[in-house]
């Protein structure tokens, strides 16, 4: 699997949200599941699927679909 | 009587640092206050829809000072418990975002602030309401219940006052919110620093946010709470390795600390010298109820601690009598001023007085510990929490059956289970669990059953669901 659909998996898996709702548009409490529960959630598999650890400050920054992609880049993970 | 009269003691003190980092005065809190509540007369119902906001607090404090009786709600509660709770109790006022308007039958809007609106809707008949009566709290806020707990000016007071002496709360300390103010844990928080002449920094803000710990940091915070999982939440962000010299006091309480998380929070909060106090406590306490002191930690491990100044447990088996055994177990009974009431179901026991007489019967069967304080064993009730929110099983069967879904609830602390005879509802009932409750699929187990066992009776055999 390319790290596009395993990056798109994970928000699907963790908010139960159709690929339709994958775009800029989506950030950090702009649906009900992402609050600071689902963000646990979300990052705990990310981390999975790319088997990578997040720093605290990477995991306070990821506000957002699209500012998370230039995150996992900080960790080799090109998406 | 009112509460928050006093507030001009602390004149030109700051008693509130807003998200923009804007600092406002006690004097400014309560001419804010003061200006919101001056468009309801006194012992009128209010609901007020709590965010983390400043003019929030300026509307619950101006309404405690002006006497008006106010139910505090999530801002995202339930739409159809909303028109519930409207039919139920007949507020004559609505206090809520401007942003949440749309939901919210019409109304003559009276003030407008930044954020917030206070909207007169049409209930013109005016019901009495008992002159002791200050708050109304939900008692799940999710599974759709509309009974409410009944709190006085007395109750606020008395607990505030309990937990500034044991937290000594001074002047110089300053809180930051981790939770809603409709949370009864959040609103002592509120209380007890804006009683004690400390300061509050309102943030909308989550701990998951880097705008949180900024503020937190920049406004020199000094402390905040949180229920047990905002401890998962600080130790997924490596809590121990923050450099947070101003944090002098983190609190817990809503529900039990596990004993891993127990072991590594004293260990790093010994080691920042912070101060982690557990707390136990019950909306019909108005909060607190007792408490493990920081320097007593190891000797009252796993156990309710001592009780707040002013109050009293005991232990009472099925008879009422007094267990004094450290081999039997009871029921956890509270006695104290900030008891509440009672509960309240309609607008008509709304004039009840007190039914409690300073007596609470917690739910919470115990047992006395070897160092004279209780170890929380179960509950009476069928009652879970989940993320630190009350969860009652008999009302999610009810939601879930008058959804025409036959099932069976059992569950602890953060894990619930759903027991179901149809095959592939499973979606339904992740969904109508999630939008009508908030209670997440990652906090579920469902199991598809081919009989849900029932005594002769027709009530559900638990034990036999496993």
């Amino acid at each position: 699997m390319v790290n596009k659909e395993k990056y798109d998996g994970a928000f699907m898996e963790s908010f139960s949200i159709p690929i339709e709702s994958l775009n800029e548009d989506l950030s950090y409490q702009s649906i009900q599941d992402w609050d600071s529960i689902g963000h646990l959630g979300l990052i705990a598999e990310l981390e999975d699927v790319f088997d990578i650890s997040l720093e605290t400050d990477d995991i306070i920054d990821f506000s957002s679909y699209e500012k998370g992609k230039e995150i996992l880049a900080k960790y080799g993970v090109k998406v | 009587m009112a509460l928050f009269e006093n507030l001009s003691a602390h004149a030109s003190s700051i008693a509130v640092v807003n998200e923009s980092g804007s600092l406002i005065t006690y004097d400014e809190l309560a001419s804010t206050a003061d200006l919101i509540a001056e468009f309801t007369p006194e012992r009128n119902l209010i609901f007020s829809f709590c965010q983390n906001k400043f003019e929030c607090l300026a509307g619950y404090v101006g309404f405690l000072r002006g006497d008006c009786v106010q139910l505090l709600l999530q801002p995202d509660v339930d739409n159809l418990l909303l028109l519930n709770l409207i039919q139920t109790y007949k507020p004559k006022y609505l206090f809520a975002p401007i942003s949440y308007f749309s939901k919210l039958p019409k109304g003559k809007i009276l003030w407008t602030g930044a954020d917030y609106q206070l909207l007169q809707i049409n209930n013109l008949v005016d019901y009495a309401m008992h002159q002791d009566l200050a708050l109304l709290m939900t008692t799940s806020g999710t599974t759709g219940s509309t009974k409410l707990v009944r709190l006085t000016y007395e109750n606020i007071q008395s607990n505030a006052l309990a937990i500034i002496n044991y937290l000594q709360i001074k002047s110089t300390d300053r809180a930051i919110t981790t939770m809603p103010m409709s949370y009864v844990y959040g609103l002592s928080i509120l209380n007890t620093h804006l009683l004690a002449g400390a300061s509050l920094v309102i943030t909308e803000s989550t701990l998951v946010e880097k705008n949180f710990w900024n503020l937190l940091q920049s406004t020199r915070t000094t402390t905040f709470g949180g229920v047990p999982y905002l401890y998962t939440v600080l130790e997924k962000l490596r809590f121990e390795q923050m450099v947070l010299p101003s944090l002098r006091v983190l609190t817990q309480a809503g529900g039990k600390l596990n004993l891993k998380l127990r072991k590594k929070f004293f260990a790093i909060c010994q080691e920042k010298e912070i101060q982690l106090i557990l707390m136990y406590g019950q909306t019909e306490a108005t909060g607190r109820i007792s408490y493990i002191p920081w320097d007593k930690r190891e000797i009252y491990r796993g156990t309710v601690g001592i009780a707040i100044p002013g109050g009293r447990l005991t232990l009472e088996d099925k008879n009422g009598k007094e267990v004094t055994s450290v081999h039997q177990a009871g029921e956890l009974i509270y006695r104290g001023s900030n008891v509440s009431m009672g509960y309240a179901e309609n607008r008509g026991d709304l004039i009840k007085g007190d039914c409690n007489r300073g007596i609470l019967r917690t739910g919470d069967v115990a047992k006395l510990a070897f160092n004279g304080s209780f170890s929380i064993i179960g509950r009476k009730s069928r009652i879970i929490k989940i993320h630190g929110a009350r969860v009652n099983l008999d009302e999610l069967e009810e939601l879930l059956l008058s959804q025409k879904i036959e099932c069976a609830c059992i569950g602890v602390d953060d894990v619930l289970q759903v027991f179901f005879k149809k095959p592939s509802v499973e979606k339904r009932v992740a969904k109508i669990l999630f939008d009508r409750a908030r209670i997440r699929p990652a906090s579920c187990q469902f199991r598809q059953v081919e009989e849900i066992p029932r005594g002769q009776s027709g009530k559900i055999l638990y034990s036999k669901l496993h």
